[in-house]
């Protein structure tokens, strides 16, 4: 058995940078790189795009990805595990093949199957965030099973250079591999719950060097622009090294591991995946060199015995609207125009809020003004049915020009579609998973 | 008195519909202060 396995953290969500996953396949020497493309809402608004187009649904940056990273992840032997295969992993899969195949590179993927679940949805269940029946929330648009790790497994046995996923829990993506490797069982639970912390400190990526760490003068973290994504070094017992390759910027300290190592974790002494029910409360981070910092000692109790469902729904649209005032008396205009657009619209829209936003937007400076503040954007929106009704927030504030108080300028006005999510539970024996293979360049075909 | 600014940092993020904040102490010595204070309640009062 091997002594080590290297895992990369190449992206933290679907709109993570491109370049950070570049330089960490070429210089951080990896077995692994994974790529968390799949926030809460993300899977959802793929669906979406799986309806218009049968063969999408996957992210959207999956080319740009994929384009760069297969020649230097064949080349290196790096294994690709990524949920980016969203509402449609088997998609993702023939697009990476379409890839591969113009590249005139030799790529064995794996898709998983099994989380989408909305056929199966029972809409009399209660949500966990209310109690109340998913029905309560029609039209529902998607309905996808957090899969744990074991899914991955059978991809990974095959021998695949890339796995492609939807919804996957994040840490699951990284304890894959580990199981793989070491054998692990599913209920060597401590193991398993090791596995999981170093997933989770890692699928946020850059955010474990740094970013959204960073508060001038008093957490300071230097080069931000070039900041690296983080590695691990796991070993057997799935006791770990968190790294980055050096010259990137960033840094990885106890006190950025130990914020990551909290993110979004309800109860550190009870933190449930599909593998495994993690106590992060005796972990220890010890910085042992320079972005170096060991992490151990987390446990593990018995895996939830349900599995959590993120439940899409449609949630109407959002309209607003922006203008700018600056300079003398700048918030009393920028009051007036809020009263105006107050009557204007409170009748119609019940769910409508307006803010004073601003700094910097109009002059770039203040001049030898005392006002304070300078300026201020003004910001307004409300939920509605239609695209047209949230149309007219913004042209409200657009019609501000010639009929409001002096000085306005700069209006911006948006309609977006909104896309709620709400959770259930779903019994393990309900949701079966597969692997399919796609494969470009197997011996006759490359010539 | 010192702000808790001073005395921790945090991390916030959120999980469905929850909202989640850690709160770690710079000096270990200060861990017990923190949790006496920073309770649930004192933090929905704030905000």
């Amino acid at each position: 058995m091997r002594e080590n396995v290297r895992l990369g953290g190449g992206a933290g969500f679907a709109g993570d940078r491109l370049d950070a996953p570049v330089h960490l396949a070429e210089y951080g020497d990896l077995d692994y790189l994974v790529l968390e493309c799949l926030a809460e809402r993300t899977i959802a608004l793929a669906q979406l795009r799986r309806r218009r187009d049968p063969a999408g649904g996957y992210d959207t940056r999956l080319t740009a990805r994929i384009e760069t990273l297969l020649p230097i992840l064949k080349s290196r032997g790096i294994k690709l595990i990524s949920n980016c295969g969203a509402a449609n992993p088997l998609a993702a899969a023939d697009a990476i093949v379409a890839i591969a195949r113009r590249l005139r590179i030799p790529v064995k993927v794996a898709a998983v199957t099994g989380d989408d679940v909305l056929a199966a949805l029972d809409l009399d269940q209660p949500t966990m965030e209310c109690g109340n029946p998913i029905s309560t929330y029609a039209p529902i648009i998607s309905a996808n099973a957090y899969l744990g790790a074991e899914a991955l497994l059978p991809a990974l046995a095959s021998g695949a250079d890339i796995v492609v996923t939807g919804r996957v829990a994040d840490p699951s993506l990284f304890l894959a591999p580990l199981m793989h490797e070491y054998g692990w069982a599913p209920d060597d639970v401590d193991r398993i719950a090791r596995g999981t912390a170093v997933g989770h400190l890692l699928e946020c990526a850059g955010q474990l060097c740094g970013g959204y760490f960073a508060d001038p003068g008093r957490k300071e973290i230097l080069d931000m622009a070039h900041l690296g994504f983080p590695f691990a070094d796991v070993d057997a017992d799935g006791n770990a090294i968190l790294g980055k390759v050096a010259g990137t910027g960033g840094r990885i300290t106890r006190a950025t591991a130990t914020e990551q190592l909290l993110y979004e974790v309800t109860d550190p002494c009870g933190y449930l995946t599909p593998d495994v029910t993690a106590d992060f409360s005796a972990v220890t981070l010890t910085e042992t060199a320079q972005d170096r910092v060991e992490v151990t000692g987390a446990r593990g109790r018995a895996r939830p015995a349900a599995l959590k469902v993120s439940v899409g729904y449609l949630a109407g649209f959002v309209g607003e609207g922006e203008i700018g005032y600056a300079g003398t008396n700048v918030m009393a205009r920028a009051q007036l125009a809020a009263q105006i657009l107050r009557e204007r619209l409170a009748e119609r829209f019940s769910e409508l809020r307006i803010d004073l936003v601003g700094s910097t937007s109009l002059h770039g400076r203040a001049f030898d003004s005392n006002e304070r503040p300078y300026e201020i954007r003004l910001r307004v929106a409300a939920r509605a049915k239609t695209p047209e009704e949230a149309a007219i927030v913004g042209d409200e504030v657009e019609a501000l020009y010639t009929n409001g108080p002096a000085g306005g300028g700069g209006t911006r006005k948006y309609v977006t579609e909104q896309i709620g999510i709400v959770s259930t539970l779903l019994d393990r024996a309900r949701v079966s998973t597969k692997v399919t293979e796609r494969e470009w360049g197997a011996h006759a075909e490359v010539v | 008195m010192p702000k808790l600014y001073d005395l921790a940092h945090c991390r916030a993020g959120d999980k469905g519909n929850t909202s989640t904040l850690s709160l770690i102490a710079y000096r270990p010595e200060d861990y017990s202060l923190l949790a006496e204070r920073v309770t649930v309640a004192a933090v929905a009062e704030h905000l």
